[in-house]
């Protein structure tokens, strides 16, 4: 009952319709199914699904979605405020950047942003800006919690630094601001081309203010990064984005498979696409969909992509896919696992593992690497069978 | 008679018809407007939207004077 009524509330407004849908929840029902929906970010569709009469609840049920829903929106207002804030330093230091997801894909992609919560603000900035960048937030009292493995690492190799603002508001938990230099770490972080995803660029207007985000066919792009690598399971919300992301009028979806295709990722595309749809089951089944259930990934795309499944060892796992494509040669990648093996004393103190927990980790993922009859994963990409 | 628009610096979520959320410049916290107050933000629609019957509506709305004039532009002082 959970699984189908949460599947049909992430469907809300694009889906084929589930008569189960509407039936009235008991108490204890209820209570599961709002558990897992606060999980998934999904109270905002819920409530939008009931007022289209297509949700069943009583008014006390109704009573408390709402209230959770308007907690959830106070904090959106207050990081979209921060949002606003960071906006404004960069511009005045001159550092381009691009924000990403949260309030970007409830403005973009949901016809009302209260569908789409967040918990954090999510930027871009080019990998030598990154130090300025963090320098610059630093007036805004926005801290960094762990230092950097290595001096260079995040500008060089690293997807980004996850930073700290001041609480705001009523709540007393530290604001989450995210400066990305790319999508996604490990191997991916070597191959997007990341400069590049400043070519393009569009702007949502938030409180008056025109801000900068990506273009219609990164956005895409890293929505499915999202969704495919970037969390051990997404949530519905993810998956939602990449869906409302293809049914985007905007979207040229045969060239971001080209882009994703010449950073090696066409795979994570595939896969974002593919589960995002047998995980919604939205009623439109557009050409893309099709193409992400047949497609058949090179060896090279799915050891990338299978760097990032799961949780154990997954540090290591993404290091070992990274090494062959690290740029700089020799000394390059000597920098990298430098960097990841033996961090300095500072960042391995701030972290939960050990040096030699490191090392011996890695060693064990190599070892395990070169044994022969090691797992074969190739079933996860392989097209279904005919009809 | 007046007229009253969005303030288009105010950040808002709606919540229900009955229910929104508004952070105006000038508010270290989110506050909510209820019932007639939330119809009436509704109701103006897009920042330029005028509405003709807008210090009527307001008054009708019970809407807080301060809380009126950080989220609404337009002539007030017919409120008082």
């Amino acid at each position: 009952m959970s699984a189908d009524l949460l599947r049909a509330i992430s469907a809300h407004g694009i889906g084929a319709g589930d008569p189960s849908a509407g039936a009235a929840l008991d108490d204890d029902e209820f209570s599961d199914v709002f558990t897992d929906a606060a999980r998934h970010r999904l109270v905002g569709l819920w409530l939008a699904a009931n007022e289209a009469g297509a949700a069943g609840l009583t008014p006390r049920q109704r009573a408390l979605l709402e209230q959770h829903q308007s907690l959830r929106m106070e904090l959106c207002l207050h990081l979209d405020r921060l949002l606003l804030e960071l906006h404004d330093v960069l511009d005045t230091a001159g550092l381009e950047h691009r924000f990403l997801k949260g309030v970007v894909h409830a403005l973009r992609l949901y016809p009302d942003p209260a569908l789409r919560p967040y918990g954090d603000v999510d930027l871009l900035v080019r990998g030598g800006d990154i130090d300025r960048a963090l320098q610059v937030m630093g007036g805004l009292g926005i801290v960094r919690p762990k230092p950097e493995l290595r001096p260079g690492f995040d500008r060089r190799f690293g997807k980004g630094v996850t930073m700290r603002a001041p609480a705001r508001g009523r709540g007393t938990r530290r604001h989450g601001v995210d400066v990305h230099r790319t999508f996604a770490s490990g191997p991916y972080a070597m191959t997007i081309d990341a400069d590049a995803l400043f070519d393009a660029t569009a702007s949502v207007s938030i409180g008056g203010t025109d801000v900068p985000v990506l273009g219609s066919t990164d956005m895409f792009l890293h929505a499915c990064f999202n969704a495919a690598v970037s969390d051990e399971q997404p949530t519905l919300i993810s998956q939602r984005d990449v869906v409302n992301a293809v049914l985007d009028d905007a979207l040229d979806w045969e060239a971001a498979i080209d882009r994703a295709a010449s950073w090696s990722a066409a795979i994570v595309v595939a896969r974002a696409v593919r589960d995002a749809w047998q995980a919604i089951g939205p009623a439109a089944e557009p050409p893309i969909v099709s193409w992400a259930t047949h497609y058949r990934p090179s060896r090279r795309e799915r050891r990338f992509a299978d760097s990032y499944l799961g949780s154990d060892q997954r540090w290591a796992r993404e290091a070992l896919a990274a090494v062959p494509v690290v740029p700089g040669g020799v000394r390059g990648k000597g920098a990298y696992l430098n960097a990841v093996l033996f961090p300095t004393k500072e960042a391995v103190e701030r972290r939960k593992r050990t040096q030699r927990q490191r090392v011996a980790s890695g060693v064990r993922l190599l070892a395990r690497q070169v044994r022969p009859g090691r797992r074969n994963d190739e079933a996860a990409d392989a097209p279904p069978p005919p009809a | 008679m007046t007229t009253l628009r969005r303030n288009p610096r105010t950040l808002w979520r709606r919540i229900s018809d009955d229910q929104v959320i508004v952070f105006p410049p000038g508010l270290s916290e989110p506050t909510t407007l209820s019932g007639a107050a939330a119809r009436l933000w509704l109701d103006l629609d897009d920042d330029a939207r005028l509405d003709p019957a807008g210090s009527d509506r307001a008054a009708d709305a019970s809407l807080d004077l301060t809380i009126a004039a950080l989220v609404l532009s337009g002539a007030l002082e017919e409120l008082g």
